[in-house]
């Protein structure tokens, strides 16, 4: 026996790694960070949001620090004045495995009117909740109100107080608690806002399939200086309503929690009817088939109640923006569109946060766009004149117009980049003078932060990729190792702006590279569909062209190239692996899919037997069909044809007339008046009135999403199989680090399992570390213990430490 | 203690020490100081000896007692060792002529002339100073001390109270400072001069490590607001915008408070990781238009990183003070004034004379007479003793220059170049002198110089050219003659040109010389480059229409534009 047993370096690492990482440290470069100096990076942001009021004298921001989140709020003519509102102080989500502490979230935060100052607290929930089922807790929402001096603090609304009613057959009532949501400023009653309260409806879990799924909603107007509420409506719907500035209910949106999808019924208001037109514009449902084809969805209303907003890439690549003149069923001259980039998701959220309106001209002026880096397009020339001078005092930053006041001479902005967490800035528009208010994240030291920068170039074959690359500021090598960082999806993209996760791996030595490969969301379709033809090949091969690229232009170490992805990012890391032993070192795969047979492999429903096909054909064609003979010939966003997924046949609904109602009633649910205490008393019916008739059959609660990729990937078990990294163990020659949480809500537990069974079997087991819904959560230790996790894997698998003890060395 | 203000060392001595806080109190508000004559100086009989000291790079004649001498010489030499610590020597001015400084003490009573303060009493004066009360009851205060330059040389004078000046702490003043950077050619941008001139009146000398106090910034308010909340709001400049600017605009305060953060920031941390991008930074924007790929080229940053880092370092700079470690400072070789000898006094003393008749000449022309008077007295004083040293001979013969007396100032100034003086104004007179002559008698056609008349002039030039500093005078004559010499010089000698333009990259009338002469010499490249810059520095229109003529007739390669 050897005297001097060698010990494999993985055992030891715990032991050797900082000597193994003081080795790597030679004088010209850095030593390895600490989990200290890693945990900077995570921290949440201290500031997340600002607002200037309209009157220009008032600005507030959001502060958290030390688990505490404050509202600041500062006189912009004399800052010494300055008032700072405690909100709440983080806590730890019942039933979380952790025990980390959760901050709470302000989801609306404007001025109503020059001196009232709105905002909305959401904690997370203390209820029992068993978090590691829905992973989201329950949060808690209260809505408040506040004066510009810090004075008299009101609360608006909270679940109590936006309470439903409940008639009990023995003459009492039962006060079902209902979350507000703030859905806007009321256009039309001066201080108020709308707020939604949403709760399941009764009877909504019975096995009663006409009540199957509804959801108790309510709105209200709310005066922000009285408190004073008053119920706009109260029905029950099958999925969400969309509401005009006024606060009437203008459409409602079915979920697609049964087969037939997503639907959009338009819905009667005073004064106004029904809208057949609107119905057939969107079609009858959003289907598996459908979502990511040609689509023309509702985005929000106008201050003109008659005018919505419309998104829609029929007739073209990219999702563009549109508005219909619902008096006429036409569409107006309005037609904003970019080129490479989508202005809408396929989400209808029902306020689509890109649609820019002035408070004071009642008017859309802008669009943000979502490119590689924030930016707008201004309809108003003033706003573009202003946008042309901000993004020339901040060269290398992108500029986002964030308020303005009424007058416009006062201007809230926030400059950033991807390498830059970003400040805000008062701009004195007379002066031309900017004033820096207040820093995104001062936690992330300028001086420390590596330089990160967008790309893009043409591949050889001609397909056009962007990116983000985050170069090390202290590499522990002069040829520091290259970490491909592979984002979910593939319905998804890496997010503009600045990702602590990868400044903090580019802390660590590695320059990461975020690919926006074909299948990415907000690309245009041919883009994203591009992925079809091959679920693993097409990825894989733009992550390698990205490579190349970047190979040829930065001293990165091609022989130590790591991948790590999320979701379906880490299945393409896992396939890249897998396809490409020698291009790359190991693979780190986050609650990743392994085995997509076995990911598609749900039982199909009654409702299997519809043709998906024709629903889609239909509802494409019709939306086309509009998009493009309604409206004045030069806002036709139309001048691209032949989209190359899916086709459709040729059985359109034709052009689109205005015809009258059938519906002409006024909308009774809408004058439902409050009670004494602003309560609403429940609609008699579950189903309320107005709304669709229930749907006909038995529904069976589905994930859209899980629906959605089973139809994108197809059922041929055969190619599934081929495509799925467990099925083939043996093809994994290079370390494999699994992240799992086991209460996933992406559902893919079971089919990460599968590559650790598999490789266990083929006695070559992964490395493996079970995470929580912290991680998922972004919470700052969860994801530190994760990273360091990946730390040591890296650093094992990419510099093979093979260790006699105490005599640490690399081994090319 | 506060420390003392020299300035080049000459300094505020009017009370020391103890006496000083009292005199401060009194004194008016310093823009509301009346500049006054300088002190003429007779010589006394019975006055105490001249003695005469030297360190490198000044010359001290001194009537203080030996130790009040000593000690000035060498807080002088410190705080010259110091101001290196936080401004390199590459970026103070050079000047191969040292320095000189006349010690009264105020114990010898010097005084202005009599006659002097009797025109003054006459034309209603006002004075400052030392406060006398005269027969008539009129008020006045001799000057204390003055620091007066020329165009390659400073002299100074001050009298010094030696009763407490013995532990008197001594600074540079601000004027100094100011002048010590902007004499530098090229010279460096506003923002730097000021920046630099507020940070070193910020610093506390007596400390090692030198110690800047915390900033202030734009004003005391703002100040106080930043020290006590470091989210407050502040403003910057846009950095563009600052480095382009020639100086403080409408909001001055907050120019120059960011000139100084810049400087600061630029000097901060541990072993001050920046110091070298600063200065190779300050050296690039006094020689070309400052933009942002420059910045980046130093510091690695862009604009808007550096000021996000500026903003961010002020809530530290208005609370913490910056502390710079000298290192060793060299120590003084062991200094022992002697007696002065006739031409070190009429050197020394007669210059500064000769340099009163300039700064008099302005303020109160009616005295002028007088002052040059006084300075041919001491001046001729040793020459007629038969003193013929070219140190000597140059100061005499810009004496008369000043004086407007060309022709008796020609002999001198022959005299001392043919000497080898190191004195490169005088060099550049005789040039002038020479020119002038040549040109009223050329000998080429077209009443061009002969290549002979253009030497003798250039003669002198090329030994100015050696000696710094660079004097912009010394290549406008020189371009000046090659316009209008037969042309027998070739690309290497317009090199000398290119020098100029480089230290003195914002002149546009020297820009257009060079360029003109290349043009005319072929040089196309060298002369369009010249115009792209002449046209960016030159903001004129009457300069713009002519480097555009230029432009267009070396694009058909004729003849150049009127010679300028």
């Amino acid at each position: 026996m050897n005297s001097h047993p060698r010990f494999s370096g993985r055992t030891l690492l715990p032991l050797l790694l900082p000597a193994c990482l003081g080795w790597l440290a030679s004088p010209a470069h850095a030593a390895a960070p600490t989990s200290r100096d890693l945990a900077a990076w995570l921290q949440p942001d201290r500031t997340q949001q600002a607002t200037l009021a309209p009157d220009g004298h008032h600005l507030a921001y959001t502060v958290h620090e030390e688990e505490l989140t404050m509202i600041v709020i500062i006189d912009v003519d004399d800052p010494t004045k300055k008032a700072v509102l405690p909100v709440g102080r983080d806590v730890v989500i019942r039933d979380s495995r952790d025990h980390e502490k959760s901050p709470m979230r302000v989801p609306f935060f404007r001025w109503v009117g020059p001196g009232r100052l709105v905002f909305a607290a959401e904690m997370p929930s203390l209820d029992e909740v068993d978090v590691r089922r829905v992973h989201e807790p329950a949060n808690v929402t209260v809505v408040y109100a506040v004066d510009a001096d810090g004075r008299h603090l009101m609360k608006l609304a909270d679940e109590e107080n936006l309470v439903l009613l409940f008639p009990l057959p023995d003459g009492s009532t039962e006060r079902l608690p209902r979350q507000p949501r703030v859905i806007d400023l009321a256009a039309d009653v001066q201080d108020s806002i709308l707020v939604e309260a949403v709760r399941p409806a009764l009877g909504s879990g019975s096995a009663d399939p006409s009540l199957y799924g509804r959801v108790a909603t309510g709105l209200f107007r709310i005066n922000v200086r009285t408190g004073q509420r008053q119920v706009l409506h109260e029905q029950d719907v099958n999925g969400r309503l969309l509401y005009d500035r006024n606060g009437q209910a203008r459409i409602e949106i079915w979920d697609p929690i049964d087969r037939a999808g997503q639907s959009f019924i338009s819905l009667p208001s005073p004064g106004r009817r029904a809208s057949k037109e609107l119905d057939k514009l969107f079609g009858d449902a959003v289907t598996p088939a459908n979502y990511l084809g040609t689509r023309t969805f509702p985005v929000g209303f106008d201050y003109d109640p008659d005018i919505l907003y419309l998104a829609s890439n029929a007739g073209r690549d990219t999702y563009g923006l549109y508005a219909l003149d619902l008096r006429t069923a036409k569409r107006t001259a309005l037609a904003v569109e970019h080129p490479a980039f989508d202005l809408a998701g396929f989400e209808t959220s029902g306020s689509l946060p890109a649609l820019v309106f002035d408070q004071k001209q009642r008017r859309l002026v802008g669009v943000r766009v979502a490119g590689l880096e924030p930016a707008a397009q201004w309809l108003d020339p003033e706003l573009a004149g202003l946008q042309a001078t901000l993004d020339g005092k901040f060269p290398g930053r992108s500029v986002q117009l964030i308020d303005w006041d009424d007058s416009r001479t006062r201007f809230l902005v926030f400059a950033s980049s991807v390498g830059d967490p970003g400040r805000y800035y008062l701009y004195h528009r007379a002066e031309n003078r900017l004033v820096q208010i207040v820093r995104r994240a001062p936690a992330v030291d300028p001086d420390q932060t590596n330089a990160a920068t967008t790309f893009a170039f043409d591949t050889p074959e001609g397909v056009h990729l962007t990116g983000y690359l985050t170069v090390p500021k202290t590499p522990l090598k002069t040829q520091p190792p290259l970490l491909v960082w592979c984002h979910d999806g593939p319905w998804d993209r890496d997010a503009p702006g600045f990702n602590h996760d990868a400044q903090m791996f580019a802390a660590m030595g590695f320059f990461v590279l975020q690919v926006n490969y074909r299948g990415s969301a907000g690309f245009g379709t041919r883009f994203r569909e591009a992925l079809r033809e091959s679920l693993d090949g097409i990825p894989v091969a733009d992550i390698r062209a990205a490579i190349t690229w970047v190979e040829a232009r930065y001293n990165v170490d091609r022989k130590r190239v790591a991948l790590l992805g999320q979701g379906f990012g880490g299945y393409l890391a896992l396939r890249a692996l897998q396809l490409y032993p020698d291009d790359f070192r190991c693979a780190v795969a986050i609650n990743a899919p392994t085995d997509l047979e076995q990911w598609s492999r749900k039982p199909e429903s009654w409702r299997e037997a519809i043709d998906r096909g024709e629903v889609a054909n239909s509802t494409m064609k019709q939306t086309q069909d509009f998009m493009i003979n309604f409206g004045p010939g030069q806002s036709g966003p139309l001048a691209q044809r032949g989209l190359l997924v899916p086709s459709f046949a040729e059985q359109g609904m034709g052009a689109l007339d205005a015809a009258p109602s059938t519906n002409g009633d006024p909308d009774p649910v809408s004058g439902t008046q409050p009670d004494a205490a602003g309560t609403a008393a429940a609609p008699a019916t579950a189903g309320g009135r107005g709304g669709p008739p229930p749907p006909p059959f038995p529904p069976e609660y589905v994930n859209f999403a899980s629906e959605l990729r089973r139809w994108y990937f197809g059922h041929d078990k055969a190619r599934l199989a081929a495509l799925s990294p467990a099925q083939h163990p043996e093809l994994f020659t290079k370390p494999v680090l699994l992240l799992q949480d086991p209460y996933d809500a992406g559902g893919e537990a079971g089919v990460s399992s599968a590559l650790r069974s598999a490789l266990s079997k083929a006695g070559n087991p992964p490395e493996y570390l079970e995470i929580s819904g912290e991680f998922t959560r972004g919470l700052p230790k969860a994801r530190l213990q994760a990273w360091t996790k990946v730390q040591e894997f890296m650093m094992i698998s990419l510099y093979d430490f093979d260790v006699k003890i105490g005599i640490p060395k690399v081994q090319k | 203690m506060s420390p003392l203000r020299l300035p080049l060392c000459l300094l505020a001595i009017a009370g020391l020490a103890a006496g000083r806080g009292q005199a401060a109190e009194d004194a008016p508000a310093p823009d509301r100081f009346v500049e006054l004559p300088p002190l003429m100086v007779a010589e006394q009989v019975n006055g105490p000896p001249w003695r005469y000291v030297e360190i490198p790079g000044l010359e001290v004649l001194s009537r203080c007692r030996d130790g009040t001498t000593l000690h000035l010489v060498e807080e002088m030499y410190r705080l010259q060792q110091l101001l290196a610590v936080m401004l390199p020597p590459d970026l103070q001015a050079k000047r191969a002529v040292p320095d000189t400084a006349v010690l009264y003490s105020e114990e010898s009573k010097p005084v202005v002339a009599q006659e002097v303060v009797a025109d003054l009493l006459r034309d209603g004066k006002d004075a400052g100073g030392e406060s006398r009360r005269s027969s008539r009851g009129v008020g006045y205060r001799s000057m204390p001390n003055l620091r007066l330059t020329d165009r390659d040389a400073t002299s100074a004078f001050f009298i010094l109270e030696e009763g407490g000046f013995a532990q008197a702490q001594l600074a540079l003043t601000p004027d100094y400072i100011r002048y010590a950077i902007k004499s530098r050619t090229p010279s460096p941008p506003a923002w730097f001069v000021e920046g630099f001139v507020d940070l070193y009146d910020a610093g506390d000398f007596e400390r090692n490590p030198i110690t800047l106090s915390p900033v202030e910034w734009v004003s005391a308010a703002e100040t106080k607001n930043l020290k006590r909340d470091p989210d407050y709001p502040r403003s910057l400049l846009p950095l563009a915008e600052f480095f382009s600017s020639p100086g403080p605009g409408a909001d001055a305060a907050l120019w120059r408070g960011q000139a100084a953060l810049f400087l600061r920031w630029a000097m901060e941390g541990d072993d001050h990781p920046r110091q070298p991008a600063l200065w190779k930074f300050v050296a690039r924007a006094s020689a070309e238009p400052v933009t942002e790929e420059v910045f980046r080229e130093c510091f690695g940053l862009g604009y808007v990183d550096a000021q996000e880092r500026m903003s961010d370092y002020l809530s530290n700079a208005v609370l913490g003070t910056l502390r710079l470690k000298p290192g060793k400072l060299a120590a003084l070789p062991r200094l022992t004034p002697r007696p002065a000898t006739d031409l070190e006094i009429a050197r020394i003393k007669g210059d500064l004379e000769r340099l009163e008749i300039g700064w008099v000449k302005p303020r109160f022309p009616q005295l002028v007479p007088k002052y040059a008077e006084q300075a041919r007295r001491t001046l001729m004083r040793a020459y007629d003793k038969g003193e013929r040293d070219p140190r000597l001979q140059a100061v005499i013969g810009l004496c008369e220059c000043d004086a407007g007396n060309d022709a008796g100032a020609r002999k001198f100034l022959e005299a001392a170049v043919q000497g080898g003086v190191v004195r490169p104004r005088a060099s550049y007179e005789l040039a002038r002198l020479r020119y002038a002559e040549a040109q009223k008698a050329p000998d080429a056609p077209g009443g061009r110089l002969s290549a002979a008349q253009a030497t003798s002039v250039l003669q002198p030039l090329v030994t100015a050219w050696r000696q710094p500093p660079a004097l912009l005078e010394m290549y406008a004559l020189t371009a000046d003659v090659w316009a209008r010499s037969v042309p027998a010089f070739t690309r290497k000698n317009l090199a000398m040109l290119d020098e100029g333009v480089a230290y003195f990259p914002r002149n546009a009338p020297l820009i257009y010389q060079a360029a003109w002469l290349n043009a005319r010499q072929g040089f196309k490249p060298e002369a369009e480059a010249l115009i792209v810059r002449g046209l960016k520095v030159g903001t004129d229109p009457a300069f713009q229409t002519r480097f555009e003529q230029l432009r267009v007739n070396l694009a058909a390669m004729a003849q150049p534009a009127a010679a300028p």
